[in-house]
């Protein structure tokens, strides 16, 4: 869990603009203090299906699964789950 | 303030139509707001949403009375009078909305500013125009603590009816609204926009797209833009159709906005549409649904065609300048299968359509001929449309209105069509050192003078980079031995607005310049995009950087 949360926080830090949210963050910072936002956030969503090997369903592209580096892990970390269990 | 229309009338002649005749069903979008408002008083006129918030909906009759009574307002407390400049910092909510009606209806000007601008560069722009006041939406104030030079909105809800007096007439060849370009400086170029410049637009917007009453568009775009007010606020006095209008764009959101709302248009630009292509799942569009209409930023032939083969919807590019309004040129709404795919998708480069109502749009060569269609120029636009002026800037002026037409400094061809009889234009190339940041125009220019004073930045250059995500996003290359990214992103960060900030900042040995000095800019971005996909290596810390 920890190693996928540093990846998830290493895919947010990608597609942030240069210099937002490199002090201070930590996994409950919202994304948005982080240098994402309404655009970028496809970014993420992007990078994470794709280094993951997951999709999304539309049911959780929402705002709470994309709050935090801690939100979106835990919502990787259940869609691997489910997969796995498939 | 007026006169200019008379001292360039070539440029301001629809099709030998004077300057100074009516095109509109209106001649002025507060004569049309009256009308709404006497004949279909409770018509909603635009529902604003407010994230997971409630929605609160203007009918006619409503924006007709706050309007009226801000107006009153800031004629009886605050002295404006005709011709006053007022800078307004608007959010997409009703109040901004009826304060914006208000400065109108009371003879004044208003000047849009951005409410993300830092405070220095909002007030470069209000001084150069002496703006006799800073409006501030309350709900502005909630975000942030407004400048103590501001003053805040009252509820309109609660403020007197017909109390201050009469309202002036207001002339359709006056001021209207004033929006900085981001020129050389922000308030170098100010342009000035005639109410007849905004009745002329909102006659051209509701007879291209066929608006008819209650026919609902969505938007989202901010409404300190030209396009935000054009397109979502004013034209729709003139169809009584009814805007949709949301805080801003979220991908989380937006979907249910097309499911509740129904809209028969959603006002778009390309980066959001590249968003939603990867965010949202399961598209279904209403059966009222028809096109996205995108500006601002150019679409490409890819985005266009995976809305087309994902949504099942069509994308109609419009195209236009501060300078002229709004738009200019959009693609027909009707277009056969055939020849949608031929200039849309079986393409490179999608058109923006051909010319609307009030302006005519030519490319011409080098040599300043009319260009034969395929053959390459500048496009130039002349009409009802075009600005009165850069406000406070004859020079500029006279450049931009050379020769009787509108210099776009955009590069373009036209193309012949059997089913239109104006040529359609493509747009191969926009104005130099400019970039199109979220449809938002960055002088890299600008960004450069910015980064280089700076302490300890010993040479700097912007270039702009193509962005799935943002159309254009800029990395700034600086020379600095000692300065962190941080630093330099937080001291951008007090001149530019967030969306025009870089998206990447890249440390290097030199910059490439030519013996004369300018920045080799295509050599830079050969070195630079190569490697755009990773982000930026700075110095480990602050003062480790090799240098040659």
């Amino acid at each position: 869990m920890r190693e996928l949360t540093q990846q998830v926080a290493e895919l947010v830090a990608r597609n942030a603009r240069a210099g937002t949210g490199d002090d201070g963050a930590d996994l409950d910072t919202p994304l948005r203090d982080r240098g994402v936002d309404s655009l970028t956030v496809a970014g993420v969503i992007v990078d994470i299906e794709r280094t993951f090997g997951v999709r999304f369903p539309a049911a959780l592209i929402t705002a709470d699964t994309f709050t935090s580096v801690r939100s979106v892990a835990a919502a990787v970390e259940e869609l691997t789950r489910r997969e796995q269990d498939a | 303030m007026t006169g200019t229309v008379q001292s360039y009338p070539a440029v301001h002649t629809y099709q030998g139509i004077s300057p100074v005749q009516d095109l509109g069903r209106y001649p002025t979008v507060l004569a049309a707001l009256a009308d709404r408002a006497r004949h279909t008083p409770d018509a909603p006129y635009l529902t604003s949403v407010d994230g997971d918030g409630p929605e609160t909906v203007l009918t006619f009759g409503l924006l007709d009375s706050w309007s009226g009574r801000l107006a009153r307002w800031l004629r009886r407390e605050h002295a404006i009078a005709p011709g006053d400049v007022v800078a307004l910092t608007p959010l997409n909510e009703p109040v901004s909305i009826a304060v914006l009606f208000a400065i109108l209806r009371a003879g004044a000007v208003c000047l849009l500013v951005n409410p993300g601008d830092p405070a220095g560069r909002a007030f470069e722009q209000i001084d150069s125009q002496s703006a006799v006041a800073l409006l501030v939406p309350p709900a502005l104030t909630r975000e942030r603590d407004p400048d103590p030079r501001a003053v805040i909105v009252p509820d309109p809800s609660q403020l007197p009816d017909a109390t201050g007096g009469d309202l002036p007439p207001v002339r359709p060849d006056t001021d209207a609204l004033l929006f900085g370009t981001s020129g050389s400086t922000a308030a170098a170029k100010m342009v000035a926009q005639t109410h007849r410049n905004a009745a002329t637009n909102a006659e051209a917007f509701v007879r291209h797209h066929r608006m008819q009453p209650g026919d609902r568009i969505l938007g989202f775009l901010p409404i300190h833009h030209a396009n935000g007010v054009h397109t979502t606020l004013l034209s729709p006095l003139f169809s009584a159709s009814h805007t949709v209008l949301a805080r801003g764009f979220s991908p989380f959101q937006y979907p249910e906005l097309v499911q509740r709302y129904r809209p028969r248009l959603a006002s778009a630009v390309p980066s959001v549409l590249d968003t939603l292509l990867q965010t949202w799942r399961e598209p279904v569009f209403p059966a009222e649904f028809e096109y996205f209409l995108t500006a601002a930023a150019p679409l490409s032939a890819r985005t266009c065609a995976e809305v087309y083969s994902k949504f099942g919807v069509r994308v109609v590019q419009g195209y236009g300048l501060t300078e002229t309004t709004n738009f200019s040129t959009t693609v027909p709404i009707d277009l056969p299968e055939s020849e949608y795919r031929r200039l849309m998708l079986d393409t490179a480069i999608p058109s923006i359509g051909t010319a609307v109502y009030g302006n005519e749009v030519a490319v011409f060569t080098a040599s300043g001929e009319r260009a034969r269609p395929g053959e390459h120029g500048e496009i130039r636009m002349r009409g009802h449309n075009v600005m009165s002026r850069y406000a406070g800037n004859p020079a500029a002026t006279d450049e931009a209105f050379l020769d009787g037409w509108f210099h776009s400094g955009d590069q373009g061809y036209e193309v012949v069509s059997a089913y239109t009889p104006g040529n359609f234009i493509v747009i191969t190339g926009r104005t130099k050192n400019m970039a199109k940041v979220r449809g938002e125009a960055v002088s890299l220019e600008e960004m450069e003078r910015a980064l280089l004073r700076l302490d300890g930045v010993r040479d700097a250059a912007c270039i702009a980079l193509p962005d799935p995500v943002e159309g254009e996003a800029i990395t700034a290359v600086v020379v600095s031995p000692e300065v962190s990214e941080t630093r330099i992103a937080r001291h951008l960060s007090g001149v530019f607005s967030a969306n025009a900030l870089p998206r990447r900042i890249v440390f290097a040995d030199r910059i490439p310049r030519t013996s004369t000095g300018k920045i080799i800019r295509r050599q830079l971005t050969d070195e630079i995009g190569t490697n755009r996909g990773t982000p930026a290596t700075p110095p480990a810390n602050d003062n480790v950087t090799e240098q040659p």
